[in-house]
């Protein structure tokens, strides 16, 4: 779709936001320090959320609120008032009181929205000017800084407006069936806490800039989260977890789905109460394309967004390392908000404009294992002086490069089975007495800061050791741990199969929802630790009603 | 938010009986859950060779809100929601000595993602029998294994001091069975959206009040209580809140704002629409004047404070001392300097004078309205004690104090005011022997302001609140943190006066009283015949510490639902003979570059 090819519906809010916009910049014109960029972002949430618990509803609630996040910026876009401190504390982040946010009425009401506008507008430019002064004298007396790029990019003017979406889900209707999906939980003793959370979701944005640019977008969003835990006898938390997502209240799994993924989940806790617990190990194995899809978001995906190559204390793995190898040429690494659907799921990273009013594009960071290019926002780095779609931020947030589809491909992909051999082969010939499969994982973390080691964590949920005679055996209580170029070197080979992870990513500029889409992956060597366990013993008395045998 | 907002007009009957709760509600399966599972708990929780418990309580609140906020018409934000909040208490060891009153080491697993630990859980909202036990099984299982380590930790850290006083950890009182109910407000979300809608569009007629809003919050707790020595209560608290807050700055960028809160159990209890529109205009009217009075100057002398300002200052600087609040016991000497902090210095003073002979002092929670006016209360406490009257101070001479199940020194039993985790002011009534009528206070104001060589005397109406600041505006809130409890917290005058000997007043804006402690109320010189009734947010000294350190139980459920707590004042007008009224210091903000866009445009 080409920017500007919709026909304009009306917006009471971007209309509001255009007049309260050009006002401003008129003021603000007779000022010795005049902006020469200014924008409003009004996110909406409307989420109907219900939860239950082993049978029983526990909440149940509709909300709807609005935020606004203004970007003011005096001085021009090769320094201006956000330009980073010496010591490479980011300005923007570190120098405000929250100026430029504020609660906007969900009333399409121009005036009012204008008031809260009017207010913080006024608080956000004093503060701006006083920065501008803090970061010039800052500049002056320190060493040059690290990265010379501007301080902002001009980006093309895009207009777009989508009508405002309508949650499609019946508050009753999901109370019955949280009912329904929680239930099956409540005949075990040995399962502490089950719980289901339906979340129905319309996220509505309105932005307006300087530049011209007018974008309104709204995109519902269906959430199922399924979760219980159980302890082993030496007092190990076992916890599962399932999540569904959807654009649609359809594409969310039938009844049926969802109570045989309850099952299997109450078998897999069952199972894994007996599963041995696993010793720190170091060796070959295969991550499930779940796995390798978090491994990818939190190693990888993190380490390329673009703001974080221009920050003194930031890790910048891979800012010298453009067009040099980071993976094995087999493998190629993009990004691309545009994909709503994949491998029959749909893809939570999807978005039409992001929080800077950039469109949204595909942006191929790996090529046949070479480094390409980062993840951009409007903050330019060398090299790199323009976005590509990626500025995002929760509501009312200020926004950062952040990620959004991430797909992993292979230029060789093996069948399943013969990724399995592949790995009865590494153990042989490492002489181990069995490999690893992680197969599903609950998500991960990652640091990329300079003043703590750089590492991430990912944390699997079910684990098997796989003997060389092929066979597989269930363990429990590790964590895959590692530093991120280490681990890269050792993939070898991946499979045919793809598989989606959807989640909420948080960072700096808050929770964003993304997707991570991979193949399984054979790594040659990996590391896993001891998960932290809880001393605390199971309850001590028997469940207060005739629970269900463990089978 | 102040709970037992009982009205004395509806079905609201009170029964102390010494035993049998079980009969009662037999039917109900939350009671049958509460009791089962109590039982149980009682014979059958022990690890090993360790103690059983001797005391478990057992409370379920069951929450339900409302809550609308709009400006300049329009709405903000809207919700309603019901949550059902589980609360366990347990102790172990004896009445003498048990596992509370201690700041421990933290102790307890490392981590642990079983929901007893956090010392109760989130509640089904169905009324299933099998699910509610399932909770409280494990919030007792929890709270047991807490327990026991935490009078494992004391007895060790014991080894190394030796107490000073010996109190008992925990105050016998009698059982009681006792109901405290009385209708719910109605909660029409639609209707709360257009009152704030309605009442908040009439601040667009003032161009110069910058932010503004006006926020309705109502509700109703309903609490079933059993403890395993034979009390049991069910009690229900309404509340309905009214909040109208402005805000501005002054001529010279100077920030001004004000904030005015109306409390209720039920609608007849608030003012009318028209008279709720007067208000927001009246606060409008009021900063929009005080934005070109004159900043106040510095004041030494005799300062008069009426109505609202008289009971503020109780508030805020007396009421928290009449919380009997005992120091923990600490594992190490560190935290012994914090749990000092957690006494009350009036503990030392009983028998001794904190206010003028003329002036005594009582709560009594049980009262509902004063002269016709709402001021709330209840009939049961957090304990189960059967809340009554405690004369705190007669005739200047303090008596005691006002106290929960957890002996203070001095004062071995419960008054009945544990509200949440520590006690708190209900109703605070002050009345003066020798009030005289407000012309003649005015006269004593003039009269001792001249004595001083003054040629003005000041008057405080109101005194602003911080907790009722902060809910509007984050940067109130951050200062509202930085305040400190010391002797003499800053108070801040929303409506001053100066006062000239021919009668004539003029306004005084950003005036901060300060120089008055709980101390300089015995130097009150006088009071008057007429009495305010004021209702504000009470902060008890306690409260963190009982919280802390309690058997077991945290009171974590109000907070969570955003509900704090308000105490309500009958008080005359006080006569202050020296007092301090200055203006604030530092550098001014500007004020904003251009006027607000809404001006001159109408409401929707």
């Amino acid at each position: 779709m080409a920017a500007g090819a919709q026909a304009r519906a009306t917006s009471p809010v971007l209309d509001a936001m255009r007049t309260e916009l050009t006002r401003s910049l008129t003021t603000f014109k007779g000022q010795p320090t005049a902006p020469y960029f200014l924008s409003y972002e009004i996110s909406e949430a409307h989420t109907v959320n219900v939860a239950g618990s082993f049978g029983a509803i526990t909440q149940s609630a509709e909300h709807r609120h609005r935020a606004l996040d203004v970007d003011l910026r005096v001085g021009d876009y090769r320094f201006d008032n956000t330009h980073p401190l010496r010591g490479g504390l980011p300005g923007r982040a570190f120098m405000g009181f929250g100026e430029g946010m504020a609660e906007i009425p969900v009333d399409d009401d121009p005036g009012a929205i204008r008031a809260a506008l009017w207010y913080a507008t006024d608080r956000k430019y004093k503060r701006a000017v006083e920065q501008l002064t803090w970061v010039k004298t800052n500049a002056a007396v320190g060493v040059a800084a690290e990265d010379t790029a501007p301080d902002f990019s001009a980006e093309q003017r895009e207009t777009f407006t989508e009508p405002v979406a309508r949650i499609g889900a019946d508050r009753r209707v999901w109370e019955e069936k949280i009912r329904r999906y929680t239930a099956p939980f409540a005949r075990y003793g040995d399962i502490y806490e089950a719980e289901a959370v339906f979340i129905a979701e319309v996220d509505s944005r309105w932005y307006v800039n300087s530049e011209g640019t007018e974008v309104q977008t709204s995109q519902p969003i269906y959430r199922l989260y399924v979760s219980a835990f159980s302890k082993a006898d030496d007092g190990m938390e076992l916890p599962r977890y399932e999540s569904f997502w959807a654009f649609t209240p359809e594409g969310l799994p039938s009844d049926r789905a969802v109570l045989a993924a309850v099952q299997k989940m109450i078998d897999d806790l069952h199972a894994l109460r007996r599963a041995p617990a696993l010793e720190p190990y170091t060796g070959p194995a295969i991550l499930s394309g779940r796995a390798s899809a978090v491994f990818f978001h939190e190693v990888f995906g993190h380490r390329v967004e673009g703001h974080r190559q221009k920050l003194g204390i930031e890790g910048q793995t891979f800012k010298k390392k453009v067009n040099e190898q980071v993976l094995p040429p087999g493998f190629s690494v993009y990004f691309d908000p545009t994909l709503r659907r994949l491998a029959g799921t749909d893809l939570a990273g999807f978005y039409r404009y992001d929080d800077e009013g950039v469109k949204a594009r595909r942006v191929a960071v790996v090529d046949h294992g070479t480094l390409k290019t980062f993840l951009m926002a409007r903050s330019p780095i060398e090299g790199f002086a323009s976005s590509n779609g990626h500025g995002r931020a929760q509501l009312g947030l200020p926004p950062v490069a952040r990620q959004s589809n991430l797909v992993v491909e292979t230029a060789e992909p093996h069948s399943q089975a013969e990724l399995k051999r592949m790995l009865i082969d590494e153990i042989k010939r490492e002489n181990k007495p069995y490999g690893l499969l992680f197969d599903d994982i609950e998500g991960g973390f990652t640091i990329t800061m300079r003043f703590i080691p750089n590492a991430f964590n990912v944390m699997p949920v079910m684990v098997y050791r796989v003997y060389p005679d092929g066979r597989e055996e269930l363990v429990r209580g590790v964590d895959f741990i590692g530093t991120p170029l280490t681990t890269f070197s050792k993939i070898v080979a991946a499979d045919d199969h793809v598989a989606v992870f959807n989640g909420m990513c948080g960072a700096e500029s808050g929770w964003v929802p993304v997707s991570a889409v991979s193949p399984a992956l054979l790594v040659s060597q990996v590391e896993v630790q001891k998960k932290l366990k809880s001393g605390e013993r199971p309850p001590i008395l028997p469940p207060p009603f005739g629970a269900a045998a463990t089978p | 938010m102040r709970r037992g907002l009982a009205l004395a007009a509806v079905a609201l009957c009170i029964a102390a009986v010494t035993a049998g709760a079980q009969k009662q509600t037999a039917q109900d399966p939350l009671d049958r859950a509460m009791r089962d599972e109590l039982a149980r708990s009682m014979t059958e929780l022990r690890l090993d060779t360790l103690p059983k418990p001797y005391f478990v309580a057992y409370r379920i609140d069951d929450i339900e809100t409302i809550e609308a906020t709009a400006s300049l018409g329009s709405l903000l934000s809207g919700s309603d929601a019901r949550t059902r909040h589980l609360r366990v208490e347990l102790r172990v060891g004896d009445y003498d000595f048990d596992n509370s009153n201690f700041m421990g080491m933290g102790g307890g697993p490392a981590f642990s993602m079983l929901a007893g630990l956090r010392g109760g859980a989130l509640l089904p909202l169905d009324d299933q029998y099998q699910e509610i036990r399932r909770q409280l099984w494990l919030a007792s299982d929890g709270a047991y294994k807490r327990a026991v380590e935490q009078l494992a930790q004391k007895r060790a850290a014991l080894q190394n001091q030796t107490r000073a006083e010996h109190l008992p950890d925990f105050a016998k009182e009698p059982p009681a069975v006792l109901t405290d109910v009385v209708p719910a407000p109605p909660l029409d979300r639609a209707a709360a959206e257009a009152l704030v809608r309605g009442l908040s569009a009439a601040f667009r007629a003032f161009p110069e009040v910058y932010s503004s809003g006006v926020s309705w919050s109502a509700g109703v707790v309903r609490t079933r209580y059993l403890n395993s020595e034979g009390s049991a209560f069910t009690r229900s608290s309404p509340w309905l809140v009214l909040r109208i807050h402005a805000a501005t700055q002054a001529v010279d960028g100077m920030p001004l704002g004000d904030v005015v809160t109306l409390y209720g159990g039920a609608p007849t209890d608030l003012p009318g629409r028209d008279h709720l529109a007067d208000s927001v205009r009246a606060l409008a009217t009021r900063l929009t004047r005080l934005r070109q009075t004159p900043v106040a100057e510095v004041y030494n002398g005799p300062v008069l404070f009426e109505g609202d300002a008289a009971a503020e200052l109780f508030n805020q600087v007396f009421a928290p001392r009449l919380v009997a609040a005992r120091r923990p016991m600490a594992a190490n000497p560190m935290m012994e300097q914090f749990a000092a902090r957690a006494e009350t210095p009036f503990l030392d003073q009983i028998g001794g004078r904190v206010l003028p002979t003329f002036l005594s002092a009582v709560d009594n929670p049980t009262l509902t309205t004063f002269e016709g006016r709402y001021i709330g209360g209840y009939r049961v406490d957090d304990d189960g004690v059967a809340a009554r009257e405690t004369r705190l101070v007669d005739h200047g001479i303090l008596k005691t104090l006002l106290s929960t199940r957890v002996p203070a020194r001095g004062i071995p039993h419960s008054s009945g005011n544990r509200w949440g985790a520590a006690a708190v002011v209900s109703n605070l009534v002050v009345s003066a022997d020798s009030g005289v009528t407000d012309q003649a206070l005015r006269a004593e104001l003039l009269k001792r302001a001249a004595a001083r060589g003054r040629p003005y005397a000041v008057i405080v109406r109101r005194i602003a609140n911080a907790a009722s600041l902060a809910m509007s505006d984050p940067m109130e809130f951050m200062a509202a943190m930085g305040d400190d409890e010391s002797d003499a917290p800053a108070l801040r005058a929303a409506v001053a006066v100066k006062l000239f000997p021919d009668g004539h007043e003029e306004p005084i804006r950003n005036a901060a009283v300060s120089g008055v402690t709980a101390a300089s109320f015995k130097d009150i010189v006088a009071a008057s015949r007429s009495r305010t009734v004021y209702t504000s947010p009470f902060r008890s000294p306690g409260g963190m510490f009982a919280g802390l350190t309690g058997g077991g139980g945290m009171s974590f459920q109000m907070a969570s639902a955003g509900l704090g707590y308000a105490a309500s004042y009958v008080v005359p007008s006080l006569l202050f003979e020296d007092v301090t009224v200055k203006g604030p210091n530092g550098d001014l903000p500007k004020p904003p570059l251009s006027g607000p866009p809404w001006a001159g445009s109408s409401p929707r």
